[in-house]
């Protein structure tokens, strides 16, 4: 079993501006798409799963951090800060179609940043719901100020030690979009 | 014909699946797939089988509350010394404990008799005379010792918990020896299930349970007036106050259904409130719905925990509302911080979600109120936040600079304004997550009432997920530990089965006790008195009600 140096991955973040222009009293809303690396996912498999629930290794949580900033020239101006958990918790089940279609018996269930949970019959889907995320965070235009200003994301994701994991940080910067505010 | 056949597929059409499961056929046993969805925000278990048909029915009354305890969800330690061993998981057969359960004994029930001295006419678990194949159950002090062996053998967390129970376990003379010989292969808590008469008949036996080793009464208490408490409604009073004198805690435990006595669920913890000294929880359990019953007639009287938790809600006009309750495993955060910190496996509550809830509940003494934890507790950025300790020790961080962040942080989820008058409930925190022993999670409950609800399963809503993860236990001759709900669930296979193997028939039960089965029978003496003098309609009930309006 091969356990991954999170710390050394190279995660992904795209940021964009849903709608890239607004007046002064209005809001911009910006979209910050999130994924663990490939090279990450492909190494979580069913095998891997079983070997930690075995071990009782059963409650996976990242913490992810979004931070939403304006680009200064003197300095960057923090707009938003966001933290919320994503949860996997492996489980017993005695679901005969996961049984059949997967033939295994520890499946997941995810906790979504609400904390609520979330059920899934699709390896792919579990894996998309706690390791990539696609989040929406609106502003004040007022914020940004009149004229263009240039806005970047960065994200941060924090794992803990897992049987298929080293405990680490990974961080993604997107690239910065461009909108604009201007006088109502 | 035709339009019921439209109807259903009517709502079909309005039916979102959550996920599929096992569980039996009600009339054959047959093991069989099962659906869970959610419909008109409730959420249902639809099973067919191939023999007998399609059973449809409530499985949990709210399917938001469903998301938000289903997330606490926590498959415990497993048994490192399986009594049965099984290759492959085949619940519910061969329960003893066997090799794929997934929970250690949280709770052990141990059955010193099927004798009582009442007949209520829906009990199941006492022996009715005159019914072909009635035998006595009544394991001698030896098989008593025994189980209580197989109990403490069990691993990775040997069995600390102890429930005698019956039929009526104070018909047994030898009780006292019982429970000394419990205590004396290390059970720290030992519970004694009853329905309370004989205490109220002999006020002195309280001190004597409680002399021997008994930590609290779990006594039957179905509502707070005579039609919804037929069982001992003119009773409790007199045993919660023979208990109050021994110093004895108290633990209600009414059986709701609804439609008989749900429109009461607020009372009882008004009544409870008003016993605070002595009465340490009331722990409300939806009824099982044993026999063959009709769909018509089941959904008449199905009430599951959401039910009944919205029921309170409503009676209470908030003062108890839905979010104030979790799912038992909530409790999981505390255990695996506390296995963080010791490196030692510890007891754990690790039930399937849907079998159990809580809360507790402080009496604010400025305004008479119940005010739940949740008011002035930050529970979710508590379990959060011992979560994320815990995974910070387990990556390797230093454990004491961990605990030295915890003991900085811990009053910070306290808010102290909101906290009832005379409660410090940061310092009890602190002993508890420090501390982690018995006497401290004694002391936090010492000021509180804790609300519980326990549902235990019936053949229509059976769920092997929830029978492979249920923590509480029967203790039998035969050195096996069964679940309950496999054990009272399907009888035929367990409870009956063992009882006429160690039993022995009436008859001659009584031949070798020189007395009648009937002799016993609690005939209604206080009723009886209180009706005569007047005192049931005046004192007694009045004292009742002031209580519940108090």
């Amino acid at each position: 079993m091969i356990s991954l140096e999170v710390n050394k991955l190279q995660p992904e973040a795209h940021l964009s501006a849903l709608v890239p222009q607004s007046d002064l009293s209005g809001t911009i809303s910006f979209k910050i798409d999130f994924s663990f690396p490939v090279l990450f996912l492909d190494s979580i498999t069913l095998d891997a799963l079983r070997l930690a629930y075995k071990k009782s290794d059963r409650r996976i949580r990242i913490k992810y951090t979004i931070k939403l900033y304006k680009i200064n020239a003197f300095g960057n101006k923090t707009l938003r800060e966001i933290s919320f958990a994503k949860k996997w918790v492996l489980y017993w089940t005695r679901d005969p179609t996961i049984l059949e279609k997967y033939r295994t018996n520890i499946w997941m269930l995810g906790v979504n940043k609400e904390g609520y949970a979330e059920f899934f019959n699709d390896f792919e889907e579990a894996k998309k719901f706690i390791f990539k995320f696609s989040e929406t965070v609106t502003i004040a235009a007022s914020e940004l100020g009149v004229g263009p200003s240039n806005v970047n994301a960065s994200v941060k994701a924090k794992i803990w030690h897992h049987t298929f994991a080293e405990a680490g940080t990974i961080m993604a910067k997107a690239e910065p979009v461009t909108v604009s505010v201007i006088k109502d | 014909m035709i339009s019921t056949q439209v109807d259903k597929e009517i709502k079909q059409q309005d039916e979102k699946p959550i996920k599929m499961t096992q569980s039996i056929c009600p009339e054959c046993n047959r093991i069989i797939q099962a659906q869970i969805f959610e419909r008109d925000s409730k959420v249902f278990m639809r099973k067919t089988c191939p023999v007998h048909g399609e059973t449809e029915e409530l499985y949990f009354g709210d399917y938001d509350m469903y998301r938000r305890f289903s997330a606490y969800w926590d498959d415990g330690k497993k048994q490192e010394a399986p009594n049965v061993k099984m290759d492959k998981c085949q619940c519910p057969t061969n329960c003893g404990l066997c090799t794929n359960h997934l929970s250690h004994t949280g709770l052990a029930n141990i059955i010193i008799t099927n004798r009582c001295d009442l007949t209520c006419w829906y009990c199941f678990f006492y022996v009715k005379k005159g019914l072909e194949g009635a035998y006595v159950y009544e394991p001698t002090l030896e098989q008593i010792r025994g189980m209580v062996k197989t109990l403490r053998a069990e691993r990775p967390v040997p069995g600390n918990s102890v429930q005698i129970t019956g039929g009526e376990p104070t018909m047994r003379d030898d009780l006292p020896e019982i429970i000394k010989i419990i205590r004396e292969e290390g059970v720290e808590h030992v519970q004694l299930n009853t329905n309370g008469v004989n205490l109220a008949l002999h006020p002195e036996l309280a001190k004597i349970y409680k002399k021997a080793g008994v930590s609290n009464l779990y006594m039957s208490f179905d509502g707070v007036t005579a039609r919804t408490n037929p069982k001992n409604h003119w009773e409790a009073p007199y045993a919660i106050e023979a208990c109050r004198s021994a110093n004895l805690g108290v633990v209600l435990v009414p059986t709701v259904i609804k439609g008989v006595n749900d429109h009461e669920t607020y009372d009882i913890i008004k009544y409870a409130k008003q016993n605070i000294d002595v009465v340490r929880a009331v722990n409300f359990q939806p009824v099982s719905l044993t026999g063959r019953m009709s769909k018509k007639e089941r959904e008449k009287y199905r009430i599951t925990i959401p039910d009944v938790i919205k029921r309170i809600e409503e009676l209470s006009e908030g003062e108890i509302a839905r979010d104030d309750w979790y799912p038992v495993p909530s409790c999981s955060p505390v255990t695996h911080f506390i296995e963080a910190i010791t490196t030692r496996k510890q007891y754990e509550l690790s039930i399937h979600f849907a079998c159990g809830a809580g809360t507790y509940v402080y009496l604010d003494k400025k305004t008479n109120r119940l005010v739940p934890i949740t008011r002035f507790v930050d529970v979710n950025g508590l379990v959060e936040f011992l979560d994320e300790v815990s995974d910070e020790i387990n990556s390797g961080s230093n454990k004491y600079l961990q605990l030295a962040r915890v003991a900085l942080k811990i009053r910070g989820f306290v808010d102290k304004s909101k906290e009832p008058d005379g409660l410090d409930l940061g310092k009890l925190l602190f002993d508890v997550l420090f501390k982690h022993d018995y006497s401290s999670m004694g002391r936090l409950q010492m000021n509180s009432l804790f609300l519980g609800m326990m549902h235990f399963q019936d053949k229509y809503n059976h769920d092997e997920e929830r029978l492979q993860r249920c923590d509480i236990h029967y203790l039998t001759p035969d050195m096996r530990i069964i679940p309950f709900c496999s054990f009272n669930v399907i009888p035929e296979w367990y409870r009956d089965r063992i009882q006429k193997k160690y039993g022995m028939p009436v008859e001659e039960w009584e031949k070798l006790h020189h007395e009648k089965l009937e002799d016993r029978l609690y005939r209604g003496q206080l009723r009886k008195q209180a009706i005569k003098e007047g005192v049931g309609q005046t004192c007694l009930v009045n004292e009742m009600l002031s209580g519940i309006t108090g």
